[in-house]
């Protein structure tokens, strides 16, 4: 059974530094169209069933935005 | 639903007050998991430095003071003096310890005060907008040398872990790099480590960071961490200086 | 209680000590290195911490630092050291947080020498550092009351949460006296501390909430209002801090005003113009900040002339005039560089001052 995870991104707290996108090893993660209150495309993932739940992108956020959790089975 | 990671209850849940890419934000974390981990955000006194982590004490969840420029390391020394049982840390950047604090860090380590001190070295004056450091790479542009650092100007890059190691009583001296997602890992353990033996009380603990401030070098923050890892390891060998037996 | 016969700089020390001092951090300048080699073997034998700083700027802030986590400290040092102190004692007051320091003064400016002085006046009453706050500065006449005021001045530090100064020219520090000395105050323990200093940083285990100690207010309106709290405890200390002696006002023609060394000069001073037929008083600031303008309105209907009496080119003489508000002449006797002038030379210059306001 593959493990899914699921990303939860802080919009308001991202200051769209592209570095998770960089670090992303099955280049997932994109800026969002939309700026977000403090005038940045924040970071967001545009195709969270390929994540791996690696961590990358939490280990280079400078700014706490990303919370990672895996899914249970059969959990949307 | 499993939680993999949330931020640590360390960093309060505010915005920073640094630029997109600073590395500020990931040594900040990666200092504030640790003592998370160990238990001890309700034990830990900081002191925060004169330069754009002066605002440390907004986002880092542990009794702080603020210090005059450069003075942090006796600041520290003061504190451990009147709170020996906690865990006591100086958070200084590069124009604060390595130029207007020389003397003060120097004399920490002298004494072999038994606090840790995270030296977070990204070249440049980030809070005053970008002056030349005494950590300036030569050819590294700054405010105060636009066509880039010259040996005849203003000398070589200082290396605080080569200085500071040369000192008896620092016990534990190694340089970190925060450009990847493997290294912030390794940094992260290295500040464990530091922890560990200033629990044991057996002398002074230093930690460098090479960090990047890609506001101030004009660069984008993955062209910032290129340089962080390109130039700024050339220079400054990221590796242990001196640990204490059986650490 | 019996008197035991100690030199000033060792009393200023043993003062400290008895009045619970948990750190003192020193730099050796003279003429006060008796105070730190004493603490270095007397402190810890009370429970307390020393260290010899690798500089004056390197002290003030190990004061601060042990004072912000709740500590009592005390500190001396002497005039070109206070001057590196400055900017240590102003982040000090805007952080507020207590201290106790003490100027064991010498003649300026720069290096100078290391003869008594009292030209260090503005640096204690008006600082060198920058910003808006105010330090209480006392200077005692005698050991004894130097004893007395640095023992009770933690209680002031603490009140205020500001640094108090206490200004002993060097005479004080290096002369010797019988002393009473007052006793022994236990050091505060942690729970004392954090239940005494809730604001104090001992860690968030060990109090309410999250204990930060700074002065960056980048906001102006936020500054504003702190520097506008810190003058309110200031009024309050204007009101409360006020001390100062005073001697055969009632029929004096000449009113010296002196502090420390000089004020004893001056006394005697008083007893030579009395013998040749002319009566002087005198006004002893013993708070330097506040000034005791008070004093100036028990001055006698018959003097003609003030003096302010110091080892200085004339500092306090600037307090002085406020003080007497045009009331009386003011002059002034000083000698400087670490000369401090006899009692006859002192009551030969009041004569000529006198004939001079007389003429």
């Amino acid at each position: 059974m593959k493990r899914r995870f699921k990303l939860a991104f802080n919009k308001e707290k991202c200051k769209g530094c592209e570095l998770c996108i960089s670090f992303c090893p099955k280049k997932i993660l994109c800026l969002d169209p939309e700026v977000n209150a403090k005038g940045y495309h924040p970071a967001g993932v545009s195709n969270q069933e390929e994540c791996i739940g690696c961590q990358s992108c939490v280990t280079v956020c400078p700014d706490l935005c990303i919370s990672i959790y895996e899914l249970e089975e059969g959990e949307a | 639903m499993k939680t993999i990671f949330e931020p640590t209850k360390g960093m309060l849940p505010v915005d920073t007050s640094y630029c997109p890419g600073c590395s500020h934000g990931v040594a900040h974390r990666i200092i504030m998991e640790v003592l998370e981990e160990r238990g001890d955000l309700g034990n830990t006194i900081g002191v925060v430095p004169i330069g754009c982590s002066i605002n440390a004490h907004h986002f880092m969840n542990i009794d702080m003071c603020e210090s005059t420029h450069g003075r942090a390391p006796a600041i520290a020394s003061g504190i451990r003096r009147v709170q020996p049982d906690k865990v006591v840390f100086t958070y200084q950047g590069d124009g604060d310890l390595a130029s207007i604090g020389a003397g003060e860090i120097i004399h920490a380590a002298h004494r072999g005060e038994k606090f840790t001190t995270f030296f977070i070295n990204n070249g440049i004056y980030g809070m005053t907008g970008g002056q030349m450091a005494p950590t300036t790479l030569i050819g590294q542009k700054a405010t105060t040398c636009v066509d880039g650092r010259t040996v005849e100007q203003a000398g070589m890059p200082l290396k605080m872990c080569e200085i500071i190691s040369q000192i008896d009583c620092a016990v534990f001296v190694e340089r970190v790099i925060l450009n990847n997602p493997a290294n912030i890992r390794k940094a992260k353990a290295v500040v464990k480590k530091a922890l560990e033996i200033q629990d044991a009380r057996l002398g002074f603990t230093f930690i460098e960071f090479l960090s990047a401030c890609p506001t101030n070098w004009g660069l984008t923050p993955k062209d910032a961490l290129h340089f962080v890892e390109n130039d700024m390891a050339a220079y400054y060998p990221v590796k242990n200086f001196k640990c204490p037996e059986g650490f | 209680m019996s008197k035991v016969l100690m030199k000033g700089n060792e009393a200023f020390a043993e003062a400290a000590i008895r009045g619970g001092c948990k750190c003192y951090f020193g730099y050796p300048i003279t003429p006060q290195n008796e105070v730190p080699e004493y603490m270095s073997h007397e402190l810890p034998k009370a429970g307390g911490a020393f260290i010899q700083a690798e500089s004056e700027l390197a002290a003030i802030n190990m004061a601060y630092g042990a004072a912000a986590a709740g500590g009592r400290v005390f500190i001396s040092t002497s005039s070109p050291g206070l001057a590196l102190m400055q900017e240590g004692i102003g982040f000090i007051c805007s952080c507020e947080v207590p201290l106790v320091a003490m100027n064991v003064s010498r003649g300026g400016p720069g290096v100078g020498g290391i003869q008594p002085g009292q030209a260090d006046y503005f640096q204690v009453t008006r600082g060198g550092y920058n910003g808006d706050c105010r330090i209480p500065v006392f200077a005692p006449a005698n050991i004894q009351e130097s004893v007395d005021l640095i023992y009770e001045c933690f209680d002031i530090a603490e009140k205020y949460r500001n640094p108090v100064i206490i200004f002993a020219d060097g005479m004080l520090g290096q002369m010797m006296e019988p002393v009473e000395l007052p006793p022994k105050k236990e050091i505060a323990s942690a729970e004392q501390i954090a239940k005494e200093k809730p604001w104090a940083i001992t860690g968030t285990d060990h109090h309410e909430g999250r204990n930060v100690v700074y002065s960056l207010r980048l906001q102006p309106d936020v500054l504003e209002s702190h520097v506008n709290h810190m003058f309110e405890k200031y009024a309050e200390a204007e009101k409360e801090l006020v001390r100062y002696k005073t001697q055969k006002l009632d029929d004096a023609e000449i009113v010296f005003v002196a502090f420390g060394t000089m004020s004893r000069i001056c006394a005697e001073a008083i007893e030579i113009l009395e013998e040749k037929g002319v009566k002087a008083g005198l006004i002893r600031p013993i708070s330097l900040w506040p000034f005791p303008k008070a004093a100036f309105d028990e001055i006698g209907p018959k003097t003609k002339v003030v003096i302010s009496t110091e080892l200085s080119m004339g500092q306090m003489i600037e307090d002085v005039k406020m003080a007497a508000a045009g009331r009386w002449p003011v002059k002034l006797i000083n000698r400087t560089g670490g000369i401090v002038p006899s009692s006859i030379e002192v009551a030969e210059r009041a004569l000529k001052a006198l004939e001079e306001v007389k003429a």
